[in-house]
């Protein structure tokens, strides 16, 4: 989820396009980590610095590390930590975007700088361009924490079970005509509704990964593996409530094609993906 | 002396979760059968007599819960080992006290089936 923290925040403040966000999430998760990426994205050394011990690197055929300590710009003991950090998995966010070029070293450490100190933001400031700034109730700020913490989960759960990158875009109007509504209430000392509006091809794309079957059409089966993956999440957030003490039922899903999504305090947040646009809907009761 | 294979009873309103859970118990020679909401479950563990059952909480007509409660008092040996998205502990409590054997958490994992049907196969055997 870091890394996602760290592209969202990217795409959030214009310096990566979604299209961008996305070749790095999905194509770039194994990428092993230059040693000055690290070090840039830990804040110990400065691009300057970088590019100064790549150049003596260069000249000198010495590793990054060993030219850090000779030059006295790190401790044996950083350069340890900046190795053993190689393997982490949000790295590789930064690495890709400077191995494709989409930053130089200098705006990356400049917007990494900026982004270790908003870190947790950058889900919340991507709801300020959804439809939550749209929406003018008071009442609204009482769900907004759930609903964040509804979506960050939403998220983990399409890398996990879908193996699907996401990126929250801004939002459009709910054009429901030709789209399947597929829907679950949890209600009880919370209640939330919690929905996905899918076109015929991003339905099959889903059920096809959560289920590990090919699919020729809508069908039953389709839809079903949908409903079960949003089961899942749904259960997953029965459980981080239940664990603070709060009692929540989960209800069985509902589906249809063109039902327009009721719901009060109803947003809709637009998720960019590989298999097509996901439009989750979240209410305050039950959806449909 | 060959084993006697296990009949089991899969219910759940998924196709999906049919399927694939079908798929797992067929995979270890289980004879297998299925329902989709609580109604049905009841019915056919009236007819089939199975050894074991999965039950789905969550279920539209008649859900999981009021299902084991029926089946329980038909039989007060049946072994029902329930599945939900939802694993709070009030739920996994709610059903242990119904006579539930086992709550599995979805998605669940090919080593929780493993452990349901080994308990399940020395309850059929020592009963044998």
């Amino acid at each position: 989820m870091l890394r996602q923290f760290l592209a969202q925040y990217l795409f959030n403040k214009d310096l990566l396009s979604s299209e961008q966000v996305l070749e790095i999430l999905e194509q770039d998760k194994f990428q092993r980590v230059a040693p000055g990426v690290v070090a840039l994205h830990k804040g110990l050394l400065s691009a300057e610095q970088i590019e100064r011990i790549q150049k003596i690197q260069i000249n000198q055929d010495k590793l990054f590390g060993e030219v850090a300590v000779s030059e006295g710009l790190l401790t044996e003991q950083q350069v340890g930590s900046i190795l053993a950090a190689r393997e982490d998995s949000n790295l590789s966010v930064a690495q890709a975007i400077i191995s494709r070029g989409f930053m130089s070293l200098a705006e990356l450490g400049k917007a990494l700088e900026e982004y270790r100190d908003n870190n947790q933001l950058s889900i919340h400031e991507s709801f300020s361009k959804s439809e939550f700034n749209k929406i003018c109730c008071r009442d609204f700020e009482e769900v907004r924490e759930l609903y964040v913490e509804y979506t960050e989960l939403f998220l983990e759960a399409l890398v996990k079970f879908l193996d699907i990158e996401g990126v929250i875009v801004a939002s459009t109007e709910i054009e429901s005509k030709e789209k399947w509504l597929i829907t679950q209430r949890m209600n009880g000392e919370v209640d939330l509704g919690t929905g996905l509006l899918l076109i015929d091809e991003v339905v099959l794309k889903i059920a096809e990964q959560y289920s590990k079957e090919a699919i020729d059409g809508v069908d039953q089966f389709a839809l079903d593996s949908v409903a079960e993956f949003l089961n899942v999440v749904n259960g997953l957030f029965v459980i981080a409530l239940s664990n603070r003490n709060l009692d929540v039922d989960i209800q069985p899903q509902k589906f249809g094609k063109g039902v327009i999504p009721s719901g009060n305090k109803r947003v809709a947040i637009n998720i960019e993906t590989k298999v097509g646009l996901i439009q989750l809907l979240i209410a305050s009761d039950g959806i449909q | 002396m060959l084993e006697k294979a296990l009949k089991i009873l899969i219910c759940d309103d998924s196709s999906l979760l049919r399927k694939k859970l079908t798929q797992e118990l067929e995979s270890r020679d289980c004879e297998v059968m299925e329902a989709k909401n609580g109604k049905e479950a009841v019915m056919m563990f009236l007819k089939e007599h199975p050894h074991g059952i999965f039950m789905d909480i969550v279920m539209p007509e008649v859900g999981g819960m009021e299902a084991l409660k029926a089946i329980r008092e038909i039989d007060k040996k049946a072994y029902v080992v329930m599945l939900s998205s939802a694993g709070s502990s009030a739920k996994l409590l709610e059903s242990l006290k119904l006579g539930a054997v086992d709550f599995i958490q979805k998605p669940y994992t090919t080593e929780q089936i493993d452990k349901a049907l080994t308990d399940l196969r020395k309850k059929v055997d020592s009963n044998a």
